[in-house]
């Protein structure tokens, strides 16, 4: 039954096979076919060697994240077939190299497609490594999906790369060949419909953060390479003098962040990314950037931790850091997207918060939703605007000292941008009056301490809220922040299927706390449910702290991988 | 303008006698002779004496952290380079906590210059040894006198790649407003030690010391004379040590061809083209 609707393709190999463009292209085929899809990467720390996957889930009906359960395996080594083989779902299918398994085990209701991957790629001209393109073709060719698709992409990707597609094509046509010839009568018709559709991003949330930030006017961006936010920088790089923006590597994340505070304070719209270990390292000038208000957006893309922890798996444990990281106490706000839309708006709206009200702001994402792709229709631009906040760029017409921390009733005090517009102030770290002259008078400092504070009710306005999704009167609601979002949706869809009522509460800015907002919505829930990838709870930890309440139940996963839907709909199941 | 007008209403906080007194002194008048508007000059300062110039000194100013200021001044000038940025910090800011930038930007050819106070002391803390601290200073933290060998400034900013090198002594002010105005009319990264005595915490390295030792030099003709020089006999060679015609870092970004960054301002971009190509 759930094939007809979707399924879900695997593939596996050392690091080197070239797995994950492999997968990628197979994302974009599906999606040309007019298909949903999510997909999945999963590698470790290596360059070469190692155990690498990547998966898609495809669909006829949206979709939002991936499900247990392969239904075909493409196995490159002979690990895969080890590692997964029990993965696969009854009736699903396993395509192997014969030289990689020479016996079939005797296992439960599964298709076992030896296919020749490296013989294959040798004789259509190619090198071994093509081998990942006859299984592309031999996907193709099983899937009862159009050739000339594949050809398309391949070419495409290649060209990109600077280099020839001709071989890969001819792998992938005697991948294609092949299943056709030998496996006539077995293959099972897969639900991809072959028209042709082109309607559809094939898009991951780095490069939707990107592109949001890019849309959303940014002119410098800074960082030190680090997993899962390095794609963030080559993307922005390779973009950088078509779109007119300075995009720089530094020495370390400590001049990343400083580097980008002194662009800010000369007036350039500014970012920073990093992850975890990078954002420690920033913790200090985090504080610099509220104690002289200078605008910043800070792109936290989790991983597990503590120290190096699990550099290429996913986690959320750094929401409690990154609301309280700085010594002392400042206004911030920090945005936890839950899918690539919000990865793009969410980026530009961030830049305007942080330059409208003067502070650091922080966007929280991970490696699920920054390296995993969704299919996604063009994200429509007319929502993005630009906004500076009071800046004084037009020159004085006499040089002046300027009360660059004026008290005005909002907090928000006009920024002159050093040199054009010829005024003069001081921008400083230590405690300082109007002007930004170093100060420890009492009476200042009680000013200076209310006038950043006062900007919060405002900025609380500005930020998004938590968004009920589902039915009013659910019997139970899921509640969650940043990329558990999609695995929530499909774990109530399942369970609305199955004639519940569940609905799922997502937080997108837990930072000012929105204590009103999230009381209003947790007055509407039956049964709760917290669904968040550390260990501690720490989603759940503010809301008792703020709001004195606890949810009926938690589930806290914290070994590095997403979270299922399936696994989600059997803890809701067992509240119910 | 005189120096009179880059005075600001607050007095400096140094201990009478201090050497921050004199390279104030010869930077005002560099920023007099050079004719530069003070609007146009953004100084940034790091953490310790040098860095409480902050409130004396009527330009642009940016206080930042210590060790940091580097870096914050790097990120000015990618942004605006038709400003005029100077770095204010003391040698434990430069050498301790920040000595990797300062590697960093000379590599970069960072345009700016950094006017480091070397007085061999950590002295807003009260008086540790820093990193240019002769082996064997004794203090509260080094009773038994430091083990480490100093570091040598001109040395370090030479290997870094700083295209302009030169150390000067506070207790010389008119030479000390020379250097700084070849410094500061050089494109590129300017480096300057400038010795002077802590005459609260540094009782071996007075005035009368340094009088006695420093000696006024040419520029070398090669990177290794430059260093041969500084770590000659002449314990304290001043002046221009080394110059070198390099492009400054913000002279290869063609973002910056145009004029400075910030003047295209920043607006909505149209991204259809891009998006378009992810289908």
């Amino acid at each position: 039954m759930m094939r007809e609707k979707m399924f879900q393709w695997k593939i596996g190999g050392e690091a080197g096979m070239g797995i994950k463009v492999t997968g990628g292209i197979f994302s974009k085929m599906c999606s040309r076919h007019g298909m949903h899809i999510v997909d999945y990467s999963e590698y470790p720390s290596l360059i070469r060697g190692g155990h690498n996957t990547f998966q898609v889930i495809v669909s006829k009906e949206p979709i939002h994240a991936l499900r247990k359960g392969v239904d075909f395996l493409v196995c490159l080594n002979s690990e895969t077939i080890e590692r997964h083989v029990n993965e696969v779902a009854p009736f699903g299918i396993i395509l192997y190299d014969p030289k990689d398994l020479p016996v079939v085990p005797r296992q439960r209701k599964v298709f076992w497609r030896p296919i020749p991957f490296e013989d294959l790629a040798i004789q259509s001209g190619g090198a071994k490594l093509m081998k990942n393109s006859v299984a592309l073709g031999a996907s193709v060719a099983m899937m009862s999906c159009q050739f000339d698709i594949l050809e398309e992409i391949l070419s495409d990707t290649f060209i990109k790369k600077g280099k020839s597609a001709q071989e890969n094509i001819r792998s992938a046509k005697a991948g294609f060949d092949y299943i056709q010839r030998q496996f006539k009568e077995s293959f099972w018709t897969c639900p991809i419909h072959a028209q042709k559709t082109r309607n559809r991003m094939v898009i991951s949330g780095n490069e939707a953060l990107s592109l949001g930030a890019i849309a959303g006017g940014l002119q410098c961006y800074f960082a030190y390479p680090m997993t899962p936010a390095t794609t963030i920088l080559t993307t922005l790089s390779q973009l950088q003098h078509e779109h007119g923006m300075i995009v720089r590597q530094c020495e370390d994340e400590i001049s990343v962040i400083n580097e980008a505070i002194g662009a800010s304070f000369a007036g350039a719209r500014t970012m920073v990314g990093t992850s975890g270990g990078g954002f420690s390292l920033m913790v200090e000038a985090m504080g610099l950037s509220a104690m002289t208000e200078t605008p910043l957006v800070i792109v936290d893309a989790q991983r597990p931790g503590p120290s190096t922890g699990l550099p290429t798996w996913t986690g959320q444990g750094d929401l409690r850091f990154v609301i309280h990281a700085a010594q002392d106490e400042f206004p911030r706000a920090v945005f936890t997207p839950g899918d690539v839309e919000e990865c793009f708006y969410f980026t530009a709206h961030a830049l305007n918060i942080a330059e409208i009200f003067q502070i650091p702001v922080i966007i929280l994402t991970d490696k699920y939703l920054g390296e995993g792709e969704w299919s996604h229709e063009i994200f429509d631009p007319k929502p993005i605007e630009v906004h500076r906040g009071d800046i004084i760029t037009a020159q004085s017409r006499r040089s002046a000292f300027f009360p660059r921390y004026g008290s005005t009733p909002t907090g928000i005090s006009k920024r002159p941008i050093p040199g054009l517009s010829r005024l003069r102030f001081i921008a400083n770290s230590d405690e300082h009056d109007q002007f930004g002259f170093t100060s420890e008078d009492h009476l200042v400092r009680i000013e200076q301490t209310r006038k950043r504070f006062r900007k919060v009710p405002y900025l609380s306005l500005m930020m998004p809220g938590p968004i009920w999704i589902g039915p009013k009167n659910a019997q139970l609601t899921l509640v969650g922040w940043g990329s558990t979002k999609g695995a929530m949706l499909d774990a109530a869809a399942m369970m609305n299927e199955k004639g519940m009522s569940v609905s799922v509460l997502h937080v997108r800015s837990p930072w000012p706390f929105p204590r009103s907002a999230l009381s209003r919505e947790l007055r509407k829930t039956q049964k709760t449910l917290v669904i968040e990838g550390n260990y501690s709870g720490q989603l759940t930890g503010l809301i008792e702290q703020h709001l004195h309440q606890s949810p009926d139940d938690v589930f806290v996963k914290y070994d590095g991988r997403p979270f299922y839907p399936e696994e989600i709909m059997k803890k809701g199941l067992s509240l119910l | 303008m005189n120096e009179q007008n880059l005075n600001t209403s607050h007095f400096p906080t140094w201990c009478p006698g201090c050497g921050d007194f004199g390279i104030w002194s010869a930077l005002k008048r560099a920023i007099v002779v050079l004719g530069w508007e003070k609007d146009q000059v953004v100084v940034v300062y790091g953490i310790g004496c040098a860095g409480n110039m902050t409130n004396t000194l009527d330009v642009v100013g940016f206080h930042g952290l210590h060790g940091r200021p580097i870096p914050v001044a790097f990120g000015v000038k990618l942004a605006n380079h038709n400003l005029h940025v100077i770095v204010i910090a003391g040698d434990g800011d430069t050498f301790g906590e920040g000595s990797n930038h300062l590697l960093h930007a000379g590599r970069a050819n960072a345009d700016m210059t950094v006017i480091v106070h070397n007085n061999q002391r950590y002295s807003l803390t009260l008086g540790q040894p820093s990193p240019t601290a002769d082996q064997g200073t004794v203090t509260k933290v080094s009773p038994e006198g430091s083990i480490e060998s100093p570091v040598n400034p001109v040395v370090f900013a030479l290997t870094a790649g700083a295209s302009f090198v030169g150390q000067g002594f506070a207790g010389d002010i008119p030479h000390l407003t020379d250097l700084f105005c070849r410094a500061f009319s050089h494109s590129g990264f300017s480096f300057v030690d400038v010795l002077q005595p802590c005459v609260t915490f540094n009782p071996v390295n007075s005035y009368p010391y340094f009088r006695e030792r420093v000696k006024k030099v040419n520029p070398a003709k090669t990177l290794k004379d430059a260093i041969s020089l500084a770590l000659g006999k002449e314990k304290f060679p001043i002046g221009v040590l080394w110059e070198e015609t390099r492009s400054a870092y913000h002279e290869n970004l063609p973002q910056c061809q145009a004029g400075p960054f910030i003047s295209h301002g920043s607006k909505k971009r149209n991204i259809m083209k891009l998006m378009e190509s992810f289908l």
